[in-house]
C-alpha cells in the first residue's frame, strides 16, 4: 500500500459514515412521508366511511317506504242499452241511458306504506277519473299498525282499514279473478274499508301459526261517512282463520269463520215518529214510533278455500263462502246508514238474508288462468218472488216491497292472461239472473216479471306494481 | 302432388330441425349464498345435457322468491324457508303452495381477519356484537380495537336467517356495513384486521373462521361436514330450491340430478354439505 492508497482509504473511511447518515436521513424522510400519506389516506377513508354511513342511513330510511298501485282499464258490452236495474244491489255495473258499450278506467289506486318492521303507516288513494268525485283523489285507506316485538304475533291497527270479514272482501281487486266482488259482498260491505281499531294475530311459527285472527270495533257507517260516528253504536267485526297444508300431497285447505255484530239506529222521520218494516208470516209488518230505536246488524259467515297442484297443468282452487243474518236496510236493500237529521233516508227494513259464492280457478302453466264463478244473494229470505203478486204489491202494508227484496244469482266465466309480472288481461262474461215475480204484478216491481237482460262482457287490462 | 310432397317434406324437416335446435331453458334465481353451487350444478349439468340451458342469477333469497311469485323464474334458490306471507302470495297468483326442495346444508360461518387473535365466540356474544352492545374486540378477548361489522343486504336469506336465529329478531346495529354478496363480505374482512362478517362456509377464503358455541359453557365448533351434519355447529341450516308446481319434464330431471350422488358431490366440492 503506498501513501496514495492509504490516503484514499482514510478519505473513504471518513466519508462512509457521512454517506450512511445521509441514507438514514433520506429513509427517515421517506418513512415520515409515507406515514403522512397513510394518515392522509386513512383520514380520507374515514371521511368516505362517514359519508357512506350517512348515505346508508338515508337509503335504509327510503327502503322502508314502499309505493304500490294498479290501474284497471276496461271495455264493457251489455246485453241491452242502459243496464242499470241491478245497480242498487251490486251486479256488473250501471250503464248510462242509451249506452250499451263503454270504455272505463275502473280503478286507479296508489298506495304508500312506510314499514319500520314494528310499525307501519299506510295511505291508499283512489285516483279513478270520473267516479263521481270529479276526478279528485279519495282516501280509501289511512291507518297505522303497531306490532309487538316480543311474540311477533299481535298487531294493532287504527284508522280507516279493511273490515276483517270473510275471504273475498279483503282480496284486492288487483288479485281477484272476477271483475267485481260477489253481489252479497258488494251489498253488505260497500266501500270495503271503515274507520275503527282492530287486532291481528298471526304467529310466525309454532302450532299457533296455522291460525289467524283479526277482530276489531268499527263505527259501522260507510266510507262516505268514515270520519263520523252517527249512531253511537260500535260494530264488532272479526274472522278466525285456519290453514291446513298437506305439502307432500300438494294440497291445502284453508277456511274461516266470520261474525259481524252491530246495531243501527233508525233515524227515519216518516210520520214524525219513524217507521220500521219486518217480515212475519210472509208479510211485512209496519211498526211506527221507531225513530231512534236500535236494530241488529248481524252477519255470520263461513269460508273455505281448497288448493291443489294439478300435475302437468298447474294449481287450482275451489273456494266458497256463505253468509247469513239480519241486515237493516232501506227499500233498495243497501245497508241502512243513519243519515243526518236534515236528510232522513227513509224507513228502516230489518230483513233476514243469505247468500254466498263459489269460485273455481284453474291455472294453465304460468301465464293463463280460467275462472268460473257462481254467486247468489237473497236479501229477504222470508219473502219468495212467487209470493209477490198484484194483491201483494197493492196491499196497504206489503206495498213496501221493493228492489231490496229480490234475489239474484250470477254465473260468470272468463280467462286471465298474465303478460308479465305487472300486466294481465281479463276476458269475462257474466249472466245475472233475478228472482221473478207473479205475472200480474203492476207498478215498480213489474220489471221483475221476467229475467232482465243484463249480461255483460268485460275486457280488462290491468297494470299492477 | 310431387311438388306438394317435396314442400311438405321440407316443412316437416324444418319443423323437426327447429325442435331439435330449440334448447330447453331453465331459469334459476335467488340466494347469493347458493349462487356458486347453482352455477357449478348448471355447468356440470349442461356439459352432460347440451339440449338444456340452465341460466343462474343471484340477487338474494327475497329477490328469488319475488321472481317465483311474479312468474319470472322457474326455480328460486333460497337460504331460508319461504314465509307464510310469501306462500299466500303464491297461492293468490298461482293457486299453488310451491314445492320446497332441500338441496344442501350450510353452516353460517363467522369470518374474522387472519390477524385477529379471537378464535371463538358464543351466540350471546355474536348477538351483542351485531346489535351494537359490544363494540370493542377486547370485550370478547381480542385487541383494544373497534369492531367493524360487515353484513348482507335485507333481501338476503342469510341476513334474515342470521337476524332471526342469532340476533333473535333484534335489529342489526346501524353501523353494520351491508355488502352486496357473501364474496364482498369475505373480501372486506380479509382486508380489515378489525372486521367481522358472516356468510356461507363455502366462501371462506383468505380469512379465518371463528368457532361458535351455543353458550359460554358449551364447546365451540367450526362449521364442517361433521359438525353441521351432527347439528353441533349452532348456526346450521338447509338451503332450498323452490318451484311453483310439482316439477315435470326437464326441470324435474335437473332437480333430481342435483339431489343425486353426482349433484351432491358438487355440493361438497363447493364447500357446503350434502342433505343426506
Amino acid at each position: 500500500m503506498n501513501r496514495y492508497t492509504a490516503a484514499l482509504l482514510i478519505s473513504a473511511g471518513l466519508l462512509l459514515p457521512y454517506q450512511a447518515f445521509a441514507q438514514q436521513d433520506t429513509a427517515k424522510k421517506d418513512t415520515v412521508s409515507i406515514t403522512e400519506k397513510v394518515d392522509k389516506v386513512q383520514g380520507q377513508v374515514d371521511g368516505i366511511n362517514e359519508d357512506y354511513l350517512a348515505t346508508k342511513a338515508t337509503v335504509d330510511g327510503l327502503a322502508k317506504l314502499k309505493i304500490s298501485g294498479y290501474i284497471q282499464s276496461q271495455f264493457q258490452y251489455g246485453d241491452t242499452m242502459g243496464i242499470s236495474t241491478n245497480k242498487s244491489m251490486g251486479g256488473p255495473g250501471s250503464f248510462g241511458i242509451g249506452v250499451q258499450d263503454r270504455f272505463q278506467v275502473r280503478r286507479g289506486r296508489l298506495k304508500t306504506t312506510y314499514d319500520n318492521s314494528w310499525s307501519k303507516y299506510v295511505l291508499q288513494l283512489d285516483l279513478t277519473p270520473g267516479n263521481g268525485t270529479g276526478g279528485l283523489a279519495v282516501i280509501k285507506e289511512v291507518y297505522l299498525a303497531v306490532k309487538e316485538p316480543w311474540l311477533k304475533t299481535f298487531a294493532l291497527n287504527a284508522g280507516v282499514h279493511m273490515r276483517p270479514f270473510g275471504f273475498e272482501l279483503p282480496l284486492s281487486s288487483g288479485d281477484r279473478e272476477s271483475p267485481e266482488m260477489s253481489r252479497i259482498i258488494q251489498t253488505l260491505f260497500p266501500g270495503e274499508y271503515e274507520i275503527g281499531a282492530s287486532v291481528d294475530m298471526a304467529a310466525p311459527e309454532g302450532p299457533l301459526s296455522m291460525f289467524t285472527l283479526s277482530a276489531g270495533a268499527f263505527n259501522g257507517t260507510k266510507p262516505d261517512y268514515v270520519a263520523i260516528e252517527n249512531d253511537d253504536n260500535k260494530d264488532a267485526i272479526g274472522r278466525l282463520g285456519i290453514k291446513l297444508p298437506m305439502k307432500e300431497a300438494g294440497i291445502e285447505l284453508d277456511g274461516g269463520f266470520s261474525a259481524y255484530v252491530g246495531k243501527v239506529t233508525n233515524t227515519d222521520t216518516t210520520g214524525g215518529t219513524g217507521v220500521e218494516y219486518e217480515m212475519s208470516g210472509g208479510n211485512f209488518v209496519k211498526t211506527t214510533g221507531t225513530k231512534n230505536v236500535n236494530y241488529d246488524r248481524q252477519y255470520l259467515g263461513g269460508d273455505a278455500q281448497f288448493y291443489y297442484d294439478v300435475p302437468f297443468i298447474g294449481g287450482m282452487t275451489l273456494r266458497g263462502e256463505y253468509i247469513a243474518g239480519k241486515n237493516p236496510g232501506d227499500k233498495t236493500s243497501a245497508p241502512y246508514i243513519p243519515a243526518a237529521a236534515a236528510s232522513p233516508n227513509g224507513s228502516l227494513y230489518e230483513r233476514n238474508f243469505a247468500g254466498g259464492y263459489i269460485y273455481y280457478v284453474q291455472n294453465i302453466m304460468t301465464p293463463l288462468q280460467l275462472v268460473f264463478k257462481f254467486d247468489w244473494y237473497d236479501p229477504n229470505t222470508d219473502l219468495a218472488g212467487s209470493k209477490i203478486n198484484n194483491a201483494f204489491v197493492t196491499d196497504a202494508v206489503n206495498k213496501a216491497v221493493g228492489d231490496g227484496d229480490i234475489a239474484w244469482t250470477t254465473i260468470g266465466f272468463g280467462a286471465i292472461y298474465h303478460w308479465d309480472g305487472n300486466v294481465k288481461f281479463l276476458l269475462y262474461y257474466e249472466m245475472p239472473k233475478n228472482e221473478t215475480v207473479a205475472s200480474d204484478v203492476t207498478g215498480a216491481m213489474a220489471k221483475y216479471k221476467t229475467d232482465i237482460t243484463d249480461n255483460v262482457l268485460t275486457f280488462r287490462v290491468q297494470y299492477k306494481f | 302432388m310431387k311438388k306438394f310432397s317435396i314442400i311438405a317434406g321440407c316443412a316437416l324437416i324444418g319443423l323437426f330441425g327447429m325442435g331439435a335446435a330449440k334448447k330447453q331453458v331453465i331459469t334459476v334465481k335467488g340466494s347469493d349464498t347458493i349462487v356458486i353451487l347453482a352455477q357449478r350444478w348448471a355447468e356440470s349439468y349442461m356439459a352432460a345435457h347440451p339440449d338444456v340451458s340452465v341460466q343462474v342469477t343471484g340477487g338474494g333469497s327475497g329477490v328469488g322468491i319475488s321472481a317465483l311469485i311474479n312468474g319470472t323464474t322457474d326455480i328460486c334458490d333460497a337460504s331460508r324457508p319461504m314465509k307464510n306471507s310469501e306462500i299466500d302470495k303464491l297461492k293468490t297468483r298461482f293457486n299453488s303452495l310451491g314445492v320446497e326442495i332441500k338441496c344442501a346444508k350450510d353452516g353460517i360461518a363467522l369470518y374474522l381477519n387472519e390477524s385477529n387473535p379471537v378464535n371463538e365466540l358464543s351466540l350471546d356474544q355474536l348477538k351483542a356484537i351485531y346489535t351494537g352492545e359490544i363494540t370493542n374486540w377486547k370485550d370478547v378477548g381480542g385487541k383494544d380495537e373497534k369492531i367493524i361489522l360487515y353484513g348482507r343486504e335485507n333481501s338476503s336469506g342469510t341476513y334474515v336467517y342470521f337476524r332471526d336465529v342469532v340476533l333473535k329478531g333484534s335489529d342489526y346495529a346501524p353501523a353494520t356495513q351491508t355488502l352486496p354478496g357473501t364474496a364482498a363480505v369475505v373480501n372486506a374482512v380479509s382486508k380489515d384486521p378489525n372486521g367481522i362478517g358472516y356468510g356461507g362456509a363455502a366462501y371462506a377464503k383468505g380469512i379465518k373462521l371463528a368457532k361458535v358455541k351455543k353458550d359460554a359453557g358449551s364447546p365451540a365448533y367450526e362449521p364442517n361436514a361433521e359438525t353441521v351434519k351432527a347439528g353441533t355447529y349452532p348456526i346450521s341450516r338447509y338451503l332450498y330450491m323452490y318451484v311453483r308446481n310439482k316439477p315435470t319434464g326437464a326441470m324435474k330431471a335437473y332437480i333430481d340430478w342435483t339431489l343425486s350422488a353426482e349433484g351432491q358431490q358438487i355440493v361438497s366440492k363447493v364447500g357446503y354439505f350434502p342433505v343426506n
